[in-house]
């Protein structure tokens, strides 16, 4: 399905901290993004880079020491989440937006079996107190969406246990935890990089099918472009807490108009760079701590100008559907670069 | 996160040169934080009370006064007297020579012993492991106190026998500690690939891995010292410690004890003695600790 | 599972038989002989002997072992020097006592000292918390006994609130109670203050859990959250720390018992020190420590009961 012109979720101007001892690190510091109906967007970028950060604070799940000092969350353009009340927040949690964390074995209650667990959180939604009888509703619901997710026998899985299931079950319970509560956006933190290639395929067709048939909205968080090429529509590049470029997926991939980006592209190994050192990027991502003046990647950035250090880049459009901030592009920039460095 | 936290990681030899730097740098952080900063000074205040406040006291410990029984704090004697007169103030200060007089020597050596077995248990494996392991087992059956009563029941009550009856109950909990801390050692890379170098046992035992394995042992004695002395005050309290008219705490209690009715005194004060020096070394252990591993340090909760 | 049950099982009988081993001839640990230790350097000869055989020293270590064991597993430790009477009935005449006290004090120091952790962990950090952390802090380090005298002092000496002499009167339940009350808190604070401590740490680490943050994100109530998933995480830990906490309780209740001058085991020992009537410190000891070794089995059991799960799913990680 095509996706809608209706924006599911837009991101404006957020930011977000860490307090470590005393002082604050500025781990996102004015994220802006939007998501539309029916989307599959992918979150880029390496370990670091905010977007696990990102990821958790749309749904306000950072751990106690983060917090979001600015900007609006809005979903469906109205209700926005960074400033909602504790009710409505958790009210929100699951039925609007669902989220499916990376590591399936700690991310499920060890000492609970997995029908009571995906009980509880359907249970967790009902106005009133859940009766047993509405409880018994909850675990049919619960059996019939593992059935859905492509698990065997799932009445045998409502009685087992998270350690009882293989890694690749266990990710399979919690995208049917996810959408046992029919959320229209659904949030991805690296959901297959703890599992083997073969899994991840799987579980990648497996929200392929899921996506198509709900027109479902996923926002998909990855370091691995691989991924991204399978199941994305658009891509969203991050670096350092900074969004330095997005666009549609075979867009950005063809044409990468961020250094970064490209960059990225020419460190994965393909048949074409076969037999030759891979290429890496030097340096590191530079420490958040304290005020980051110009473009974040500048240090590492092998075009990078004296501008470049001093001012923050803009952001300007480029190519077809690509956003890029990045000094080297748009109107009145330094060097118009159709394939200046295309993939050889 | 929140993943269980264990041992501090063993150093390779490589490290073992900034631990030194850090070492220092970790005094100094020792003394930064409230808890341990009272920790330091009640340690060292004691030590240095029992090694000097002996002379310095305003009366010797057997000193009686039958004229002024069971005073409270007057002029002439500032923590007041006991049952015979004897001014408590020296008494406890006195009390505080033999108390770390049996608990430092006492703890030393259950270190020492229980190292010892550990080392060789844990390292060696196989029988000797199992023998180690059932020794510790088996005293550690007993409650402390129940060994020690019994074990100075056939011995008699004397200050060398108590330092030994103390330093035999605590031995196997160092025994069963640097045990467990040798069988995680033991499984590094670097242990094997000495192994395979040829080194022998025994270098391997003592220069790779003892070096590693101290520290948290260190922690457990500073922690073990108020346990060894409230032991000793425990024994000696049931006149089984050491004998009168020399002033353990213990002893001072009992003493108290007997005429609690009259004035409380006596046990008010030498229950401080006891409530400070457990709290010092306990306050002190645990900054030697959060110095050694800084991840034990505070957990910070998770909000939704 | 099971094969692990058995192993621990063996290895407590064990350490039970080593044990009577080593109760059985420690009084050969006397130094120069023992009979003269105990009665003197003039006893009576006819007497020494007869007190020689009833001490087992007139045999092989071996013999003597054997004897003593042979003798326990019947029911039978011996009789003590002063009275001729069966240690083992001494023994069972206290034990109800010394139990009654211990599990008292277990008993209080849980219903107090958890739900104090727990709210400690509701608001780290608060006022309530450091409170918590402050008196839990200064209470662990005291001895019980010391902790008792202080109590005496306080309830009996200035308040006269309650009794703290001997059991109360026998038959009357009540008066049992008001007598349990001080030695059993005695027992119990320094406990309390551990226990409060585990807990809270306890709970602040799983709370800090990624399961406890899926439940947050699909929007379970927090108090749902915090009491069935956190708590049940975070009370396994505590029943092992229990079984644990019998031995050292029980040490404890040795000093608790004389000094309120209560019947029980610790009494019964207490008094024989003085006496050197070392058959009944023996058959003491004995109980106690079969006591502690089956406490302890329980509680590693519990624990592996509760745990397992989490265990088995750990290693299944990797």
């Amino acid at each position: 399905m095509t996706p809608g012109s209706e924006v599911v979720l837009a991101l404006d101007d957020v930011a977000v901290e860490y307090e470590s001892r005393g002082s604050a690190m500025r781990v996102l510091p004015g994220v802006s993004l939007e998501l539309r109906r029916g989307e599959v967007v992918g979150l880029v970028g390496e370990s670091g880079s905010g977007k696990s950060t990102l990821a958790l604070a749309i749904l306000r799940l950072l751990p106690a020491n983060g917090r979001i000092v600015g900007g609006e969350i809005l979903l469906d353009g109205s209700i926005d989440l960074a400033r909602l009340g504790e009710e409505a927040l958790r009210e929100t949690r699951g039925p609007k937006v669902a989220m499916v964390f990376q590591d399936p074995l700690t991310s499920l209650n060890p000492t609970f079996k997995i029908g009571g667990q995906m009980v509880d959180v359907q249970a967790a939604h009902t106005p009133r107190r859940a009766r047993r009888a509405d409880r018994k509703v909850f675990l049919e619901r619960a059996i019939s969406l593992l059935g859905k997710v492509g698990l065997p026998d799932p009445g045998q899985i409502v009685r087992s246990y998270p350690h009882q299931l293989s890694g690749g079950m266990r990710q399979r319970v919690m995208i049917a935890m996810a959408l046992s509560l029919e959320p229209e956006l659904l949030i991805a933190d690296e959901p297959t990089s703890a599992l083997d290639v073969t899994l991840e395929a799987q579980i990648l067709a497996l929200l392929r099918s899921i996506q198509a048939s709900r027109n479902l909205t996923i926002l998909f968080v990855t370091h691995d472009l691989n991924v991204v090429a399978q199941i994305c529509d658009r891509v969203v590049v991050m670096y350092a807490g900074e969004i330095v470029e997005q666009g549609r997926v075979l867009d950005v991939f063809e044409h990468p108009r961020h250094p970064y980006t490209e960059a990225l592209l020419e460190a994965v190994p393909t048949r074409r760079n076969r037999g030759r050192a891979l290429a890496t990027i030097p340096g590191q991502v530079p420490s958040l701590l304290g005020e980051l003046r110009g473009c974040r990647f500048a240090d590492r950035c092998s075009y990078a100008k004296q501008c470049c250090r001093t001012e923050m880049p803009p952001v300007v459009a480029s190519g077809e559907s690509q956003a890029v901030r990045c000094h080297m592009r748009g109107p009145g920039a330094l060097w118009e670069s159709q394939d200046a460095k295309a993939q050889q | 996160m929140g993943a269980g936290l264990s041992n501090p990681s063993p150093l390779g030899p490589v490290a073992k040169a900034s631990r030194r730097a850090r070492a220092r740098s970790g005094v100094a952080l020792i003394l930064r934080t409230p808890g341990g900063l009272i920790g330091t000074v009640i340690v060292v205040g004691l030590i240095v009370l029992a090694i000097f406040g002996p002379d310095l006291a305003p009366y010797t410990f057997s000193q009686i006064d039958v004229n002024s029984p069971l005073q409270g704090p007057t002029l002439h004697h500032l923590l007041g007297t006991d049952q015979l007169g004897r001014d408590l103030l020296s008494r406890l200060i006195y009390g505080t020579r033999i108390e770390l007089e049996v608990a430092v020597p006492a703890v030393a050596t259950a270190l020492g012993v229980g190292l010892l077995l550990g080392l060789l248990g844990g390292y060696l494996g196989g029988l000797v492991d199992n023998v180690v392991v059932l020794f510790t087992d088996t005293c550690q059956s007993f409650p402390a106190i129940v060994l020690a009563l019994a074990l100075l029941t056939v011995l008699g009550p004397s200050l060398p026998n108590l330092i030994i009856v103390i330093a035999v109950t605590f031995s196997p909990n160092y025994a069963r500690t640097s045990r467990a801390l040798v069988l995680s050692v033991k499984q590094n890379q670097y242990i094997v690939a000495e192994r395979a170098l040829g080194a022998g046992r025994l270098r391997i035992m003592v220069r790779h891995v003892l070096p590693n394995i101290v520290a948290p042992l260190f922690i457990l004695l500073a922690m073990d010292t108020p346990s060894a002395i409230t032991t000793e005050a425990g024994l000696s309290f049931l006149g089984l410690g050491v004998p009168p008219p020399e002033p353990s705490w213990g002893t001072i209690l009992s003493d108290g004890f007997n005429s609690i009715f009259q004035a409380p005194w006596a046990v008010l004060f030498a229950s401080m003695a006891l409530g400070i020096a457990t709290v010092g070394f306990l306050l002190f252990g645990e900054a030697l600790r959060d110095m050694l591993d800084p991840r034990l340090r505070g957990v910070t909760g998770w909000r939704a | 599972m099971i094969g692990y049950f058995v192993r621990r099982l063996v290895a407590a009988v064990l350490v039970i038989v080593i044990v009577m081993a080593f109760l059985a001839v420690m009084d050969r640990l006397i130094p120069g002989n023992p009979v003269t230790y105990i009665f003197g350097p003039r006893a009576n000869p006819a007497l020494v002997a007869q007190v020689r055989r009833q001490m087992g020293l007139d045999v092989s270590v071996p013999v003597q072992i054997y004897q003593y064991i042979f003798g326990a597993l019947h029911g039978n430790l011996g009789v003590d020097f002063v009275t001729d009477q069966p240690v083992s009935s001494l023994v069972m005449e206290n034990l109800p006592y010394t139990v009654v006290l211990a599990f008292s004090g277990l008993a209080l120091a849980v219903v107090v000292g958890v739900p104090l952790g727990v709210l400690a962990s509701t608001r780290p950090g608060g006022f309530i918390d450091r409170v918590i952390g402050i008196i839990s802090v200064s209470v662990i380090t005291m001895p019980s006994f010391v902790l008792g005298l202080l109590l005496i002092l306080v309830f009996a000496v200035h308040l006269h609130l309650l009794p703290v002499i001997g059991a109360g009167a026998p038959g009357d339940p009540v008066d049992d109670l008001k007598h349990l009350v001080l030695p059993a808190s005695a027992l119990a604070i320094s406990w309390i203050g551990y226990l409060a401590r585990l807990v809270r740490s306890n709970m602040l680490e799983v709370l800090t859990a990624n399961y406890v943050r899926t439940a947050h994100a699909f929007g379970v109530h927090r108090s749902k959250v915090f009491y069935k998933y956190a708590l049940k995480n975070a009370a396994a830990p505590v029943v092992a720390v229990l079984g644990v906490g019998l031995g050292s309780l029980l040490g404890g209740a040795i000093f608790i018992e004389v000094i309120f001058d209560r019947p029980g085991l610790g009494t019964l020992a207490y008094n024989a020190i003085s006496s050197r009537n070392f058959p009944i410190i023996q058959g003491t000891a004995l109980v106690i420590a079969v006591m502690v070794i089956c406490a302890n089995l329980l509680a590693d059991f519990s624990y592996q009961l509760l745990d397992s799960r989490i265990r088995l799913g750990q290693s299944a990680a990797s």
